[in-house]
């Protein structure tokens, strides 16, 4: 049993992660917080919906993912071409990011509901046996997947980022977006990979994140909000901290709801996040706290 | 003579109404080595600031290989060849030393987000490549020790050339150093002589330009001296020449010696 609620709680965080990672890698390079993001995870989890349910024949759950990623990727540099770039050419202080990013979000979570209203929609069933026997244990199909694709993703994530030039040329804008363009690094391209990285991720978190849950116009800011925690706890802008933070936020919630139901789970979660703001406001790797030094 | 490889024809800046930069002109060739000294707030760190694009000037024109770079900016300029150093170090904090200076190579390859993702194994070559170089201008200047250190944890000195690799490695036309000896000791000043010499071998056509306080080595290092006071230029010449300058004795040096 306690086995079971570990995995369950971990595939649940790894959800958790994608959506952490996918907020703070745009903070890390832009410095705002980027609300939007919830609403892109709506919107994805209707589109992975959507695909699945009406595309005939029905696709299998691997190009759900892959087409519903595509579009999160769009969707993304759609948000900064119209909303963002302006603020970047107007040099505009980044408190204008965080209202644009408020903005955004509202108006896709509006824009769902006036065409799907505030239903509750059930993903297909897209797994041909729904749990798995481990040993003594059964296991939901859907959680071993969605834990697989998450820390490959993460994997495949950390790879770009540390061994790649576009990933040193990320670390390096986040780092000092001024030397930064001393070295010629050109930073719409950083941002531009950040913000299509911030998509992929919002769309696979969309699909699985529907799956788990059920697809409604404001699940992605209420799941958003689990990721901005993580992000906080783990140290605004730090992937590392996030990624830890993150699956200790999915395990919490699954063995609190175990055992105090989903709304005490709510309120923990939260106090969770104010005591780290209290004793430890920059987060588990202090990384923040550092460069604002 | 061959042509200059950098050259500022009445470069002017103004802050307010303070002249920063007064029609300063100036040309280098390649392979040659100049210098600008002049009191604090002479304006030394303006010029530079210019050329590299970190201000705009009020006047003046900025060429390089006789390509008018007036109104280039930042990216550009570093992609075209011009490389610099700071007064006070800017490494990137969160990096080691080798990434710090492989950074800056990241301009002179091409970017591409799906050769990133895809194309493996030219994307590995390419990696391979960008390593070898940032790991030869760290031994070049005797850094291979800390190729893997982070750069706060690494005396000032040695910083100071972890910059100078990192603006070596884009194999620039030009190289501006902003003070390189300032907060060495005079051994650390003598080492630092002997690397500028090394890099001046091993890239024979290399024109390095530098702004110092520290008379030995500007006298030492420069073929030509452009002297600066207050935003206006008012000597250049050799060494020998500048050290005899009247002007000079009592703007500069004059002043240091009372």
């Amino acid at each position: 049993m306690v086995l079971q609620l570990i995995i369950n709680g971990i595939s649940l965080g790894a959800v958790y992660t994608l959506i952490a990672v996918g907020f703070a890698i745009v903070f890390t390079i832009l410095r705002f917080s980027n609300f939007a993001h919830g609403g892109m995870i709506s919107a994805c989890a209707f589109i992975g919906y959507f695909f699945q349910r009406y595309v005939k024949p029905t696709p299998p759950f691997a190009l759900t993912v892959i087409f519903t990623a595509v579009c999160g990727i769009i969707l993304a540099l759609a948000i900064d071409f119209f909303a963002y770039q302006r603020i970047r050419i107007n040099k505009s202080p980044s408190i204008y990011y965080f209202l644009v990013s408020l903005t955004v979000a509202i108006l896709i979570e509006q824009i769902l509901i006036v065409f799907f209203g505030t239903n509750m929609y059930g993903y297909p069933a897209v797994f041909e046996t729904q749990t798995m026997q481990i040993g003594s244990f059964r296991i939901k199909t859907m959680n071993l997947v969605i834990l697989a694709v998450s820390l490959s993703l993460l994997f495949a994530l950390m790879i770009l980022l540390n061994k790649t030039k576009i990933g040193l040329a990320i670390r390096a804008v986040a780092i000092d977006p001024n030397t930064s363009r001393l070295m010629g690094i050109n930073s719409n391209v950083v941002i531009t990979t950040v913000f299509a990285i911030a998509g992929l991720l919002a769309g696979v978190s969309g699909v699985f994140i529907g799956m788990q849950y059920s697809v409604y116009p404001s699940l992605g800011p209420t799941m958003m909000l689990k990721g901005f925690i993580a992000s906080v706890v783990g140290g605004m802008g730090s992937l590392g901290g996030a990624i830890i933070a993150a699956l200790f936020l999915g395990l919490i919630e699954i063995i609190s709801t175990y055992f105090l139901g989903a709304t005490t789970t709510t309120i923990i979660m939260f106090a969770i996040m104010l005591g780290f703001l209290f004793i430890r406001p920059q987060g588990i790797s202090g990384k923040f706290a550092e460069d604002k030094v | 003579m061959p042509d200059p490889v950098l050259r500022t024809i009445g470069l002017t800046k103004r802050f307010g109404g303070l002249v920063a930069v007064d029609h300063f002109s100036m040309e280098i060739f390649p392979g040659s080595i100049r210098g600008i000294i002049g009191p604090n707030g002479a304006g030394k760190t303006t010029v530079f600031n210019l050329i590299s694009r970190i201000y705009t000037q009020d006047e003046g024109e900025i060429y390089l290989d006789d390509v008018d770079i007036s109104n280039a900016d930042q990216i550009q300029v570093s992609k075209l060849g011009i490389a610099r150093t700071f007064q006070n170090t800017r490494l990137f904090t969160g990096l080691n030393v080798l990434d710090n200076v492989k950074v800056a190579l990241d301009s002179s390859a091409e970017y591409s987000m799906f050769s990133a993702m895809f194309g493996f194994g030219k994307r590995q070559r390419e990696e391979k490549l960008i390593e070898k170089r940032a790991l030869d201008c760290l031994e070049l200047l005797n850094l291979s020790v800390y190729a893997r250190q982070r750069p706060s944890n690494l005396a000032y000195g040695i910083q100071r050339r972890v910059e100078i690799a990192r603006a070596l490695v884009s194999n620039p036309k030009v190289l501006m150093l902003d003070e390189p000896a300032a907060g060495l000791n005079p051994e650390e000043v003598n080492q630092l002589m002997q690397y500028i010499q090394d890099i001046r071998v091993k890239y024979p056509e290399l024109a390095i330009l530098v702004i110092e306080h520290r008379m030995e080595l500007v006298m030492n290092l420069c073929e030509y001296i452009y002297v600066q006071d207050f935003g206006e230029s008012i000597a250049q010449g050799s060494p020998e020449e500048i050290q005899k300058s009247p002007e000079v004795l009592m703007a500069y040096l004059g002043e240091e010696e009372n």
